[in-house]
């Protein structure tokens, strides 16, 4: 380090002595007459004399006075000319070749390279390319236009928001904790909190970091992957310009008929009258609690009683059999969801300051009656230059946005479940659905003079209001300050508030307050429970200070290049949170009574006796701190040999470890060969052939993990005395984990870069895996604690695959057809994994499970072996000891892993995506295709033991096992007389529920027009989402990536406009 | 050379700066267990030090009847097997009453393992060793509870049997094998013998152990093992701290729960696991047990409601909830006093303390103090009102346990047109260990 100082200081001085020649000048684009950095000025053989710095200008010094030089830049029509020294700093224009590959430079978060010389493995998603979709996020956007880039979303059971990224997987999984995604770098500095929040328009590129060399620099948060986003800014010597755009989505309304676990109404009814019968329901009737029934089994009841008469009762179960809930969604909560999205942009520069200016509105109406979005932006970014060697930066920008949560979905109706609920009649009055206690006591209710006890999800949907409120501020500013033309020093800070508040207010007469009131009114009908609003608020700030300084040596030698950085970084992160709850909450007056006796017990309706819930207070405070010095540096040796190395070492303020254990060091190293500039590599039909190898080492970590016993401070409820909880009992010998990458590489690009390409082999290996182990509970450890976190690290984890990108340029002209196709294959494989037990053998049969076992993938699902059904009564067909058996508890119960038979993986190792663009004139069409391959999804079916006892059916149940010759078309078992759970789990766990994954899907498709008049542009395009499986291996009709969800992402149709004016 | 002494001043103030600077704790609520109150918080956690015991004894105890739908419609599986004495209690699922124990065992030996790590100072302050003492009396209560439900009952020919596996180390990774019973009894007894010495004779809340409460304990353990002598002078020792009996003429029977929470006959506060049969609205007492109290007796109104359906709930819990009560309290330690007494030959001091506590259970204008000839018949009624003052408080359990053998008790049990019985010398008595447990450990399984 001392030396390269040093080294650095003479070089300072040592450059403009000595009776040589001076040579100065700009590169500036011949057709709009920007400033060209990274342009190569070397001799004919080859020996670099400099290269072009961000403003375009080089400077160096020769004996000779005049020298011929080669220009050359990637994208550029090489140039030869010759340079006269000590002369006048000269302008020379080059050519910007109109071709499709220009020069790509990516963004490490640290520095910029420029892609053609990184060794490194970078997806690099141009601006382009990014607003070929709309979207209010920008995350979702990469989905199918990144190779290696896969969405997890075999937990989403509603698929209209998924906005949800934490099972994001950049090239395969290198860790156990599923909640880990890849760290988001917002231009330097990793972004906290919600990435939704920044405006997409506002974003000029994204670069996917993926192999050790690209990602490293990150350090210990790298492991997963690292996603680069890069803001716009403006260009110096441009002509100020505007550009408005704006579009709209379109939504229908879901396809609430999607799911299957739906059992229609009249079958439903006769599964209950079944039950009825057989005086299932007789606790439930008898409970001196009143708890809710069904309204059938509250109608067979009332008929029993003799309260109603024969025909009343089949004319009421006439209508509920005519009633289907699906139906009453659809009109009563759903809608066609409508977005739109405004942005307004100005961006320029002059010689010595650029700038760029944005605003931005967004306003997206949901598919669920009640949940809106808005989200206004702002952004300005600067950039001047002074004193000829710094150049300031202050960029601000804000966002401000809001969302209404007071939707009700098919899944968020509260109380009994069952088909046939109607929401409102037909005089447009809500009804009622039974809750905590069944419809005649509700009813009744205001009869004893209580406040009306009944649920009416309509009705509450109008008197509860949710809202988050949420703002952020960013703040950057920098400076760099360039010592020489090889060396600069870069200071930089990023500032980040963030400031949300959630507020949830229950008007007196929602549900939840009448309910409370009604419970705490006593015999003498006072009540205990304020008759007033409840209001409950969150609020959450966070607070992020990042600093860094970064010294840059870029010298040049001979015939090469040296490019090294090297610097320290500090970060913090504090999150504070603060919630209280109000009862007799007046919301114009904003009174409340929160003077309320919790301590005594106080009779309750309809029996018993409880103390008044607390309102919820809550508190809290997060530091998250960071040190990090880092080195990167690359050498570039004659324009073919290109070797980089990186070292960076990481320490944060973990709980509970020794000072020394703060810390962690890690290392890339890798090589890049550029075989076209070598003399045998004479062919001319190859433009481009680069082979690159990297292999380095990159962290995870979990900040959850201590290794001492850690205890969290709480209230003791019964005595008021603080008392602790056992949070961690601490580990002494805990690790970091690590992730080892390999990455080989080939970057190809053939006659006149028709055809272009890389392929990738990569292995990732992870090491020192922390996950909770599964444990015996005589230890301490209790299989269920929700408090207690205990993390070894206990497995390893190798991940291998191959990654493909071919670019075709198919036809040029006129009719211009460009064809991208990204494909890869990616497979886990436990390495290690120590572990005395197995957990529930059912744990295995999950769609996500994520036990591992040794030598299989983490994805692996198994299942419970399939043997049809029994010809004399539709149960599973099982054997206990070698003889059949209709014990399924027992058969259950001895179940070993071994006796599962393993299914496949429930993520597919093959997928990608083929993108043909086609263009004419000012027309384009786009399309993306993308397929998954190669894995399996388990399908819910009927669950008898969910349908007796919490009303959830399943279509189905149509299907089961009615009379013997069934069993050879169907595979669902007859209705049992009673509950057994186990004999539903041998069906639903088996082989017989596990259907292939394969499919191919239309995933997108833009159509748009362009129009040019001189300086001005516009822009119309129509883009069509989620357009449905076009193929796929199963029968079934589920969608494999939803495989549980309500109903898949429902397709969506914008309609843009874009103009640019200079 | 000055610059070295520079450069190395700059490193040594940044690097001690730095270690300031990220020795910050990641989450403000949490902390590493450092000082005494932090361990007193430990055991001040209420939620898992004075509740969650084993309410399986209970289940398989006689105080209840079930019907058949009630008997169906159990949700939880160890309680529905219990109740009727199967043979797989737990049809391989795991077990939160053997986790729960384990788990204030955990806290325990963290806690005295922290206290062997800080500083003299504080280790030999009466907090210190008061703190101490609560973690002994907490892993003796543990052991104790559940090795009535896990182990055979104690006698001299059983003392090598399979006892509970004994951890005396909070550190995870040591595996878990059983001891014998004697060794487990003997860890219980030395426990609490240290306990007594270092606990404090008085604490700010009932959840917290003090001297008497680790005498009671002393007193229970004595009486379950048939040690009368040292049963009979433990429980004396534990009532010269407190000797207070509730009079239950001055309680109000139109309360929902007439016992108030942490009353003065409570020594120390605890809570069975209360769900299932346990629940207020289905628990229904034996019709037995509910006949054999008196007219005249209070405990009749005060410990039972009567329901729209007809039959018996109980409302009696010292916890003031349908929560149930199983901590100790003086009526025990009076109920252990006569009956130790009566069996060391002592009729007249048994009947006295006997009388002492059911004149505060009758109105008094009513109450004629009983009277009985003889050490059998003293000991006849002594356990006849042991078993109507200390209901569903998990000690019918202990007691049928140890008394099976002695008046030859088959339990019966009538669900529906079955009837299930449970023969005094059954292998049955003794519950199986949780599969899970034994999976994952590899420990020996308890017959059947």
């Amino acid at each position: 380090m001392k030396k390269i100082f040093i080294w650095c200081i003479m070089h300072l001085f040592a450059s403009p002595c000595s009776g040589q020649y001076h040579f100065a000048g700009r590169v500036i684009s011949s057709t709009e007459g920007t400033p060209l950095p990274d342009v190569y000025i070397s001799l004919k053989t080859n020996q670099v004399l400099a290269v072009t710095d961000s403003l375009g200008t080089f400077r160096f010094t020769n004996a000779e006075k005049s020298i011929a030089v080669i220009m050359s830049k990637v994208g550029l029509l090489r140039k030869e000319l010759i340079l006269f020294g000590n002369s006048t700093a000269v302008d020379i224009e080059m050519e910007e070749l109109a071709t499709e590959l220009q020069e790509v430079t990516v963004s490490t978060g640290y520095q910029h390279l420029s892609k053609e010389r990184a060794t490194g493995s970078f997806t690099y998603i141009d601006n382009e390319l990014l607003n070929r979709s709309v979207s209010t996020d920008i995350i979702g956007r990469l989905e199918g236009i990144v190779g290696s880039l896969q969405f997890d979303r075999r937990g989403i059971n509603n698929a209209g928001n998924g906005n949800d990224y934490r099972g994001l997987r950049i090239r395969g999984i290198g860790t156990l904790n599923a909640s880990t995604g890849p760290l988001i770098i917002l231009d330097n500095f990793p972004f906290e909190g919600d990435i939704n929040s920044v405006n997409p328009n506002d974003i000029e590129a994204v670069s996917i970091l993926k192999d050790a060399a690209a990602a490293s620099i990150w350090g210990a948060k790298a492991g997963n992957g690292v996603i680069v986003i890069t803001t716009k800014s403006g260009k110096y010597n441009s002509p100020s310009t505007l550009s408005f755009s704006t579009n709209l989505t379109f939504q229908p309304t879901p396809d609430l008929y999607y799911s299957d676990a739906f059992l229609e109404s009249t079958a439903f009814i006769e599964v209950e009258k079944y039950l009825y019968d057989t005086k299932f329901f007789q606790n439930s009737i008898n409970d001196p609690n009143r708890g809710a029934l069904t309204p059938a089994v509250e109608l067979w009841n009332q008929y029993d009683k003799g309260i109603i008469s024969r025909e009343e009762l089949d004319n009421q179960l006439a209508i509920y059999k005519n009633t289907d809930l699906r139906r009453e969604a659809e009109k009563y909560l759903y809608r066609r969801s409508l977005n739109t999205q405004y942005s307004l942009r100005s961006t320029g520069g002059g010689k010595k300051y650029k700038y760029f200016v944005s605003g931005g509105y967004d306003k997206n109406m949901d598919n669920i009656i009640g949940n809106n979005f808005e989200r206004y932006s702002l952004n300005f970014s600067n950039h001047f230059t002074s004193l000829k060697f710094v150049e300031v930066t202050a960029g601000l920008a804000y966002t401000r946005s809001k969302r209404q949560q007071n939707g009700i979905g098919l899944s968020d109706i509260k109380g009994k479940r069952y088909p046939y609920a109607a929401l409102q009649d037909d005089l447009g009055n809500a009804l009622a659905i039974p809750y905590n206690h069944s419809l005649s006591f509700a009813e009744n209710a205001v009869n004893e003079g209580l406040l009306n006890w009944e649920y009416k999800p309509l009705e509450d949907r109008g008197l509860m209001s949710n809202t988050n409120n949420a703002s952020e501020f960013r703040i950057n500013l920098g400076a760099r300050i360039d010592l020489s033309n090889a060396l600069a020093v870069d200071l930089k800070y990023y500032s980040q508030q963030t400031v949300t508040g959630e507020k949830n207010l229950h008007l007196k007469d929602s549900y939840k307050v009448r309910d409370l009131v009604n419970r705490y009114t006593n015999s003498n009908m006072t009540r205990a429970f304020p008759y007033n609003d409840i209001l409950n608020v969150v609020n959450s700030e966070g607070s992020s200070n990042n600093l860094r300084t970064q010294i840059s040596y870029n010298p040049i030698f001979n015939s090469s290049k040296l490019n090294f950085i090297s610097g320290i970084e500090l970060r913090e992160h504090i999150t504070t949170t603060s919630g209280f709850e109000l009862y007799g909450y007046n919301s114009q007056l904003l009174t409340y009574t929160n003077l309320i006796d919790y301590t005594t017990l106080y009779p309750t309706r309809p029996l018993g006796t409880a103390r008044i819930p607390q309102p919820n207070f809550a508190t809290g405070k997060l530091i998250d701190r960071f040190y990090s010095s880092y080195m990167n540096s690359s050498y570039d040796f004659k324009e073919k040999y290109i070797l980089s190395g990186s070292l960076r070492w990481d320490a944060s303020n973990l709980l509970g470890v020794k000072t020394n254990q703060r810390g962690v060091p890690l290392w890339s190293a890798g090589m890049l060969w550029k075989l076209k500039n070598e003399p045998f590599m004479k062919s001319e039909k190859v433009d481009q052939l680069d082979l690159r190898v990297t292999v380095g080492q990159s962290g995870n970590l979990n900040k959850l993990a201590t290794a001492l016993p850690s205890v969290r401070y709480l209230t003791d409820a019964l005595t008021g005395l603080p008392k602790a909880v056992v949070r961690n009992p601490g580990n002494p010998q805990l690790r970091w984990e690590k992730v080892m990458t390999t990455n080989l590489a080939l970057d190809f690009s053939l006659f006149n870069r028709r055809v272009s390409g890389t392929f990738e082999y990569y292995i990732k290996s992870s090491s020192d895996l922390l996950g909770s182990p599964l444990i015996d509970p005589t230890v301490g450890y209790k299989t269920d604690d929700s408090f207690m976190l205990f993390l070894i690290n206990y497995a390893g984890l190798r991940a291998q695959g191959v990654d493909l990108e071919i670019n075709t340029l198919n036809a040029r002209g006129n009719v211009r057809w460009q064809t991208t196709l990204l494909t890869g294959f990616v497979r886990n494989r436990v390495t290690r994994y120590e572990q005395v037990g197995v957990s529930s053998v059912l744990s295995y049969t999950y769609n996500i499970s994520q036990n591992p076992i040794l030598n299989r993938s983490l994805d692996a699902i198994f299942s419970i072996p399939w043997n049809g059904l029994n010809p004399q009564n539709g149960d599973p067909i099982v054997n206990v000891e070698g003889k059949p058996s209709d014990n399924f508890t027992a058969y259950f119960n001895s179940l070993k892993l071994d006796d599962l038979t393993y299914s496949g993986v429930t993520i597919p190792p093959t997928f990608g995506s083929v993108r043909n663009t086609v263009s004419y004139k000012a027309l384009s069409l786009s399309i993306n295709l993308t397929w998954k391959a190669g894995y399996v999804f388990r399908k819910n079916s009927v669950n008898y033991y969910d349908l007796f006892s919490s009303g959830s059916g399943h279509s189905d149940f149509a299907k089961r096992w009615v009379k013997p010759g069934n069993e050879y078309s169907t595979n669902v078992p007859s209705m049992p007389a009673a509950l057994n759970l186990h004999r539903d789990y041998v069906y639903l766990y088996s082989e017989a529920l596990v259907e292939s994954g394969d499919h191919i899907r239309i995933r997108d498709i833009n159509i748009a027009c362009d129009l040019k008049h001189k300086t001005r542009q516009m822009k119309v395009f129509l883009y069509a989402d989620n357009l449905g499986i076009i193929w796929r291996k199963t029968k079934s009709d589920r969608d494999p990536d939803y495989p549980i969800a309500l109903f898949p992402p429902t397709k969506s149709v914008s309609l843009g406009v874009k103009v640019d004016l200079n | 050379m000055k610059n070295k002494i520079f450069i190395l001043l700059v490193v040594l103030t940044m690097s001690s700066c730095m270690t300031d600077w990220l020795g910050v704790s990641p989450n403000q609520k949490l902390v590493v267990i450092t000082s005494l109150s932090d361990m007193r918080a430990l055991l001040d956690n209420t939620d898992i030090l004075n509740s969650g015991d084993s309410h399986l004894g209970e289940a398989s105890s006689d105080h209840f009847i079930l019907s058949q739908p009630s008997w169906a419609a159990l949700s939880s599986v160890e309680l529905k097997n219990s109740a009727i004495w199967a043979y797989d209690i737990f049809e391989g699922r795991g077990n939160l009453c053997w986790e729960n124990a384990f788990q204030k065992i955990f806290y325990s030996n963290l806690v005295l393992e922290k206290i062997e790590e800080s500083k003299h100072k504080d280790k030999n302050s009466v907090e210190g060793k008061s703190v101490k003492g609560a973690a002994l009396f907490f892993r003796a209560w543990s052991y104790f509870h559940i090795a009535q439900i896990f182990c055979n009952q104690y006698s001299e020919n059983v003392i090598d049997d399979l006892g509970l596996p004994l951890r005396v180390e909070s550190d995870m990774e040591i595996p878990s094998k059983r001891n014998t019973v004697k060794e487990t009894y003997d860890l219980i007894i030395s426990d609490l013998w240290q306990a007594t010495e270092l606990l404090e004779e008085i604490s700010i809340v009932k959840t917290r152990p003090t001297k008497a409460a680790a005498y009671g304990l002393l007193a229970k353990v004595f009486l379950q093992i048939g040690q009368y002598d040292h049963a009979l002078q433990a429980a004396e020792k534990c009532m010269s701290f407190n000797n207070k009996i509730l009079d239950f003429q001055t309680l109000d029977s139109l309360k929902s729960y007439p016992f108030a929470r942490f009353n003065e006959e409570v020594i120390f506060h605890s809570a069975m696991r209360t769900t299932g049969i346990f629940s207020t609205s289905n628990l229904d007492v034996s019709p037995d047990l509910f006949q054999s109290y008196d007219q005249g007796d209070l405990r009749k109104t005060l410990f039972f409601v009567r329901r729209s359906s007809g039959l018996i709930g109980f409302r009696g819990s010292y916890h003031e909830s349908n929560t149930l009560f199983n901590g100790i309290s003086v009526n025990e330690m009076v109920l252990i006093v006569a009956e130790c007494s009566a069996r060391l030959g002592n009729v007249d001091k048994a009947l006295e303390y006997i009388n002492s506590l059911l004149i505060k259970r009758y109105k008094s204008s009513s109450y004629v103090p009983v009277r009985v000839e003889g050490k059998e018949q003293a000991l006849a009624l002594i356990l006849k009102e042991r078993n109507k003052e200390l209901l569903f408080r998990g000690v019918r359990w202990h007691d049928l346990k140890r008394l099976k053998r002695e008046y030859l008790i088959t339990l019966v049990r009538t669900v529906g047109s079955e009837t299930f019985m449970l023969p005094p010398d059954d292998k049955r008595w003794t519950l199986p260990i949780p599969p899970n447990v034994v999976r994952l450990s590899g420990m020996q399984q308890n017959e059947r």
